[in-house]
């Protein structure tokens, strides 16, 4: 089922507080989550489990660039850009 | 579901168990005693097809599926009491040549990957430092670009194979204003300026293969060197550690059926009082210890395995074969020890290797605790 970007970014932004952020405060959608210390490499792999399972795609590691995985934004572009819906 | 292995299957596991132990276990236990790698051993396993076997025909691989691969690795421990030759050739597979194949150019794979292949070349992966083990982002080792160059400088410690390396895979921060992106991944050949091997180290288990520092003084190399992007090289280490988890461990699984064959046989001749030790429940116990765990890791592993041949992430299941099978590779050992008692202790018997070279397992490819904290993560903690 195609999902929209603001379902897609809710859930996202949802699993980055609740998993990264112990539940509080505000994530801004260009905040930098690897320079902010929000996502270490232990939180990568977990958070590429998350899309994974949540957004029900598969990810070739090839393919993947650290870059566009590096805010909320970014991370939003990358899910909808695999599921075709962009 | 099929729990069974096809025709094909056991015809491969068979030739890998007789190409050991033919040709890879003569003169172990002076090799060990000496720290000596095998070329011979090195050669056999490279005519036979091991370095290659997951790589494609295009590239005189095998170009077998993960499942075969894992069967081969299982017949070879099963097989092989060169241990650490088996760590070698893995490091080989795992650490240089999957890298290439996943993220390397065509030129690059085109350069490197007959050799490697073929055995002609030897590959190492470069990452631990001295000051940082399972941390990667205390890494102090960094390459500056400079007029289409870059230049290495740092040093690395723990790397297998390097003093007979040819390839070696080097990590390094590109940028160290950046965290996860800031780490980048470069090819760079035995002989290059500025690249310096140091002394062998010498280690409690796995001796026959070598391991030493590496060290880059103004090592300078072309940019056609980094392997993926700049600024990727999490991805490709991440990639690397998980095919590793998966794989480097299916050679413990056979040397845990091996050890077990040899207990049932063992049991059953030797005496205490007026019965042989297999009589008593306390010997049968650790047996079925050892059947339970040699089960479970197959299963571990194949199911691992099987998600890489249908190319899904595994990062859980690898980190959970990797830990499971290293401890209870070194539970098995203990069992094996105190089942043959005193004789067990001693070095003729070759129990004590294996126990040696069992307790590396709990520590490289990402320590036993390192294993339980992404296992915890993924668990949704």
């Amino acid at each position: 089922m195609a999902e929209n970007i603001d379902e897609v970014k809710k859930k996202v932004k949802e699993f980055i507080i609740q998993d990264f952020m112990f539940g509080k405060g505000e994530l801004k959608d260009e905040e930098l989550l690897f320079e902010s210390g929000i996502i270490d490499s232990l939180g990568f792999i977990k958070l590429l489990s998350f899309i994974e399972k949540t957004f029900n795609i598969s990810f070739n590691m090839s393919e993947i660039v650290i870059e566009k995985l590096n805010t909320v934004n970014s991370i939003v572009n990358t899910i909808l850009s695999k599921k075709g819906t962009t | 579901m099929d729990f069974s292995l096809d025709t094909n299957q056991q015809g491969l596991k068979k030739a890998a168990i007789e190409l050991a132990e033919k040709k890879l276990n003569e003169g172990i236990a002076e090799r060990d005693r000496k720290g000596e790698f095998s070329y011979e051993g090195w050669k056999a396993c490279a005519d036979f097809g091991l370095q290659g076997m997951m790589m494609p025909k295009k590239y005189g691989g095998m170009e077998l599926s993960t499942l075969d691969a894992i069967v081969i690795l299982e017949g070879i421990g099963f097989g092989c009491k060169d241990n650490g030759l088996i760590f070698s050739v893995n490091s080989h597979i795992l650490g240089c040549e999957i890298p290439l194949l996943h993220f390397g150019t065509e030129e690059q794979k085109e350069k490197y990957l007959p050799g490697l292949c073929d055995g002609s070349l030897i590959g190492a992966t470069a990452m631990t430092e001295a000051e940082g083990g399972s941390d990667i982002f205390g890494i102090k080792t960094c390459a500056v670009k400079s007029d289409g160059f870059y230049i290495l400088k740092g040093s690395k410690t723990f790397i297998t194979n390097a003093p007979v390396a040819d390839v070696f895979l080097i990590y390094a921060k590109t940028d160290t204003s950046k965290k996860l992106s800031g780490l980048s991944c470069f090819i760079v050949e035995k002989g290059t300026p500025g690249l310096t091997v140091g002394k062998p180290i010498e280690k409690m288990g796995l001796r026959t293969s070598p391991m030493s520092e590496v060290f880059f003084d103004n090592c300078k190399i072309r940019k056609e060197s980094l392997l993926g992007d700049e600024g990727n090289g999490l991805v490709v280490f991440g990639d690397s550690m998980e095919w590793e988890r998966i794989f480097i461990l299916a050679s413990c699984v056979g040397i845990m059926d091996r050890l077990l064959a040899q207990a049932v046989k063992y049991t059953a001749i030797r005496k205490s009082g007026n019965n042989t030790i297999n009589k008593y429940q306390a010997i049968m116990h650790k047996i079925a210890d050892m059947k339970l765990r040699v089960e479970i890791s197959r299963l571990l592993i194949q199911k691992a395995a099987w998600l890489k041949m249908h190319s899904k992430s595994a990062q859980m299941e690898a980190s959970m074969a990797k830990l499971y099978i290293s401890e209870n590779c070194v539970k098995s050992c203990r069992d094996m020890i105190q089942i043959f008692g005193g004789y067990g202790y001693m070095v003729e018997y070759e129990l004590e290797r294996e126990m040696r070279d069992a307790l590396a397992s709990t520590i490289y490819s990402g320590t036993s605790e390192i294993q339980k904290n992404i296992i915890a993560a993924l668990s949704g903690l």
